[in-house]
C-alpha cells in the first residue's frame, strides 16, 4: 500500500514541512503523469488480491488536474482509498463534491485557523461540509503552544470522524525544517494528555503519527492516554512513497535517504523488504544516548524503534546513501 | 615493523561500519553482523581519533592531552580498544 505522491507542489508553506526535500523550491515542480500512475497502480496490485490500500498525497494532491481522474482509475481497479489532503485548494470542493460518494477516507492536515486566507478557509470547510464522517484532521505539535480547540469546533460543526491524529513534527534528514528537539518532548507531550482531555469529553480519541519515541511521555502520562482511550504507540514502520517520477522512498523526512525507481522492484512488498533490510542495521543507533540501554528498544522493537528514523540517521557517519541508479 | 612504525600505523574504520556521536558518547553498529556497541568516555574519544584519520601516536597524544595523563598512561586503553575492535571488526589494519 504506497503513498502515491501526485504532485511534488502545494499551496501551503509550513514551516515545519518534512516534505520539503521533495518540494519546491529545493526540487523543480513535478505532477505524476496518468502512464505512471496507471504504472504504479498495476505495480500495488501485483501478486495480491484485490482490496490494497492506495493513498493519493503530495505536496497537495488536489493541485494536480488529473486527481479526480486518478482517484477513479484506482477505485475501477479495486483499490481502498484514502486521500491525505489539506482540501483548502481552489478546486478542492468540486473535487470532493465529485467524489463525496466514493469509498475513499480523507485525511485533512490542518494548520490553525490564521494560517489560512479567507479563501482556503471557505475551500476547506466547503469540503469538510461535503465529507463529513469520511474525513479525518490530522495536526501536528510544534514546539510553541498553540491552540487547539478550533480542532474541536471543526469536528463538531462539520460531523466529521470523532479522530485527531496528531504528529510531532518531525525532521528532515538535514533537519532544516522546524522540528520538534527532544528537549521540546516533555513540554509537547504535556500538552498532547491535556488536549486528549478534551477531546474525551466531545468523544473525540486521539491517535498518533509515527516517529516519537515512547520515552517522549511519561509512564503516568501513558497511563492516562491509555485511560482516555487515545493510547500512545511508538512506530517507524512506513508505508513507503512514491514520488511523481516514479522513485520510492521510505518516508519524506528521508527522501535524501535512499530513492530507487519503482520498476527496480517487482512487487510493493519487495521494495518494503529491501528498505526494512536497508534501515534495520541503523536502528540500533537511537534517536537519543538513552536508546541503547532502553528496555523498550532492546526487548522488543515493536514496542519502540527509537524514534523518527531521519533522527536515529541524522549525524551518523558512513552511512550508506546508494544512488539513484542503484542496483537492487 | 619498528616500534616508530608501528605507532604511526594509521586503522580506518570498516566500510560496514557507522556511528554517531550522543551526548559526547559514540554508538557504533557493525551493520553487516548487526553487533552494536556503546563506547564509554576513553573509548568515544579513542574513536573520534582513529575516526579522525590519526595515527596511533596522534591518538594517544591528543587523548593524553583531552584527560590530561601522559600518553603512556593511555597506551594500554588505546591498545585494549583496538585489539577489541580488530576482532569485532569495527576498524582495519592498515596494509
Amino acid at each position: 500500500m504506497p503513498n502515491l505522491m501526485l504532485t511534488n507542489r502545494c499551496n501551503f508553506n509550513c514551516s515545519y514541512c518534512f516534505g520539503q526535500d521533495q518540494m519546491p523550491p529545493a526540487v523543480s515542480p513535478l505532477d505524476m503523469t496518468r502512464e505512471t500512475f496507471v504504472q504504479l497502480i498495476d505495480w500495488t496490485l501485483r501478486d495480491s488480491s484485490n482490496g490494497i490500500m492506495v493513498h493519493l498525497m503530495g505536496g497537495e494532491p488536489t493541485l494536480h488536474e488529473d486527481f479526480v481522474w486518478m482517484a477513479k482509475h484506482a477505485l475501477e481497479r479495486k483499490c481502498e482509498l484514502k486521500v491525505f489532503s489539506n482540501l483548502a485548494s481552489k478546486h478542492a470542493p468540486e473535487y470532493a463534491e465529485e467524489l463525496k460518494d466514493a469509498p475513499i477516507r480523507w485525511v485533512v492536515n490542518v494548520n490553525p485557523p490564521e494560517s489560512r486566507t479567507k479563501d482556503q478557509d471557505s475551500n476547506l470547510k466547503k469540503c469538510l461540509q461535503v465529507l463529513g464522517l469520511k474525513a479525518t484532521l490530522t495536526f501536528n505539535m510544534v514546539p510553541e503552544p498553540v491552540a487547539q480547540e478550533w480542532l474541536i469546533d471543526l469536528i463538531c460543526e462539520h460531523n466529521l470522524a470523532r479522530d485527531i491524529k496528531v504528529g510531532f513534527v518531525l525532521p528532515t534528514l538535514s533537519h532544516k525544517n522546524e522540528h520538534l528537539e527532544k528537549k521540546d518532548y516533555p513540554k509537547v507531550a504535556h500538552r498532547v494528555v491535556d488536549f486528549a482531555r478534551r477531546c474525551e469529553s466531545f468523544d473525540i480519541k486521539l491517535t498518533y503519527e509515527c516517529g516519537v519515541p515512547w520515552c517522549a511521555f511519561t509512564p503516568e502520562q501513558m497511563g492516562e492516554l491509555w485511560h482516555l482511550n487515545s493510547t500512545f504507540f511508538s512506530s517507524c514502520n512506513s508505508v513507503l512513497d512514491v514520488t511523481p517520477d516514479g522513485r520510492v522512498i521510505y518516508c519524506l523526512p528521508l527522501a535524501t535517504f535512499r530513492s530507487p525507481h519503482f520498476t527496480k522492484f517487482q512487487s510493493y512488498p519487495e521494495a518494503k523488504g529491501w528498505f526494512e533490510a536497508v534501515l534495520m542495521p541503523y536502528r540500533p543507533l537511537g534517536s537519543t544516548s538513552q536508546c541503547f540501554k532502553c528496555t523498550f528498544m532492546k526487548i522488543t522493537e515493536s514496542a519502540c524503534r527509537g524514534g523518527c528514523m531521519a533522527r536515529v540517521l541524522h549525524g551518523a557517519q558512513n552511512v550508506g546513501l546508494g544512488d539513484e541508479n542503484e542496483k537492487v | 615493523m619498528s616500534v616508530w612504525e608501528m605507532k604511526m600505523k594509521k586503522y580506518k574504520v570498516a566500510s560496514k561500519v557507522s556511528w554517531k556521536e550522543m551526548d559526547g558518547l559514540i554508538i557504533v553498529v557493525n551493520t553487516e553482523s548487526g553487533a552494536y556497541y556503546s563506547l564509554n568516555k576513553t573509548a568515544s574519544e579513542i574513536w573520534k581519533q582513529i575516526a579522525a584519520g590519526n595515527s596511533e601516536q596522534e591518538v594517544s597524544k591528543a587523548v593524553g592531552e583531552k584527560y590530561d595523563v601522559s600518553e603512556a598512561e593511555v597506551q594500554p586503553d588505546l591498545e585494549s580498544c583496538l585489539k577489541n575492535w580488530l576482532e569485532e571488526k569495527l576498524i582495519v589494519a592498515p596494509d
